[in-house]
């Protein structure tokens, strides 16, 4: 079986709190912020952007902590964290 | 309803797409100059001085006054805008190339007469923008258009340039310190740092500088992965992060 990550696996989960916003036609694929991301919660897509590069997207079988190290790392600023 | 960012994109950053690679180190210092810009509403009284390098067109990024100095001459440019603004916070932004390289002499003096500046020093280990030659930081043993078969000390390149401890030894010189941004914790602890050599200027504290050990990929042949984990395993080994100086200049 795939290995889940604790913080996504409670059977109780809550709805997140956080939302990522990903600029997707700005992003260069240099996938700093799937890296970094404690959550898995980005990946790069199958399909291109305007730039012709696989782009980061939000990988829905897992949640946002709100951590910000995507924003962090992002060298082009595509990336925003809303609070709900 | 409004929704409340927990994370924004600085509104002095301009929303343009950057002409750096992918993965390239220079677009988080951007982002970081301009959110430390917000945080000390410096937005009105800031003029940045951009480089010769890969950053030449960093005004074309930022929502603030820039001026552009011709290679390696930033720090004198900025030491003219100071003296006939004193009230304004006045910054240079400096790759590897242009201040330790052609611009060795006006940085050096500008530090030794402790003008009252910011500088950010993006030291990625080569020439980014002239294709990947030979920088005074170049690590021992690192290929380079120009050091083909890796940097060697002894045959004729020397050994690589430590500007920051040097720069600590002058009098003037009232802050430096070392970072990189090859984590998210370097990079807030990067943003700390810029942020005191701001507020350096702010208190009139004399000469400050952060140099930044940043990312080049596309020099470095590597994925942006293996270029922050380079930074970690090899440039930190020649040049420790840390304060290095940490005083008061007293005129
Ligand atoms: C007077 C002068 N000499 C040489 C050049 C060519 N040149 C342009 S950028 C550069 C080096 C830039 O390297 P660095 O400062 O490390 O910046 P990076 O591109 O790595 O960010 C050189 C030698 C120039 N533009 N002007
Ligand atoms: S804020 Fe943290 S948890 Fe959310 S997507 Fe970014 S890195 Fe992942
Ligand atoms: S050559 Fe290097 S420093 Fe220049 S934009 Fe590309 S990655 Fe950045």
């Amino acid at each position: 079986m795939a290995k889940t990550n604790p913080l996504n696996s409670s059977p109780k989960q809550k709805q997140s709190r956080h939302s990522v916003t990903i600029k997707k036609d700005k992003c260069k694929g240099c996938k700093l912020c799937v890296i970094y991301c404690p959550t898995k919660h980005l990946r790069l897509s199958d399909t291109l952007n305007k730039r012709g590069v696989h782009y980061a997207e939000i990988n829905e079988t897992t949640q946002c902590v709100g951590c910000g190290r995507c924003y962090l790392m992002c060298p082009d600023c595509c990336i925003e964290i809303i609070e709900e | 309803m409004k929704p409340t960012y927990k994370f924004k994109k600085p509104e002095l950053l301009h929303g343009v797409d950057t002409h750096y690679c992918s993965g390239c180190g220079h677009g988080i210092l951007h982002r970081l100059i301009a959110e430390i810009i917000e945080e000390l509403n410096l937005k009105e009284k800031t003029i940045g001085v951009a480089p010769v390098g890969c950053a030449v067109i960093a005004y074309n990024y930022w929502d603030f006054d820039c001026s552009e100095a011709s290679h390696g001459r930033a720090l004198a440019v900025a030491t003219g805008i100071k003296r006939v603004h004193p009230s304004l916070t006045v910054f240079t932004y400096q790759g590897d190339g242009d201040l330790a390289s052609i611009g060795l002499a006006e940085t050096m003096h500008a530090a030794n007469r402790g003008e009252n500046l910011t500088c950010v020093f993006v030291n990625n280990a080569c020439y980014g923008m002239t294709g990947g030659q030979m920088a005074p930081t170049t690590l021992i043993g690192q290929k380079t258009a120009t050091t083909p078969l890796g940097r060697d000390p002894r045959e004729k390149e020397g050994w690589p340039l430590k500007v920051s401890e040097i720069l600590a030894m002058l009098p003037g010189v009232c802050f430096v310190a070392r970072s990189s941004i090859s984590n998210p914790a370097h990079v807030k602890q990067t943003h700390d740092y810029i942020k005191r050599a701001f507020m350096n200027q702010t208190e009139e504290k004399g000469f400050s500088i952060v140099e930044v050990l940043s990312p080049c990929p596309t020099i470095w042949q590597k994925t942006p992965e293996e270029a922050m984990n380079w930074i970690d395993t090899e440039m930190t080994k020649e040049f420790p992060l840390g304060i290095i100086k940490n005083t008061e200049v007293h005129r």
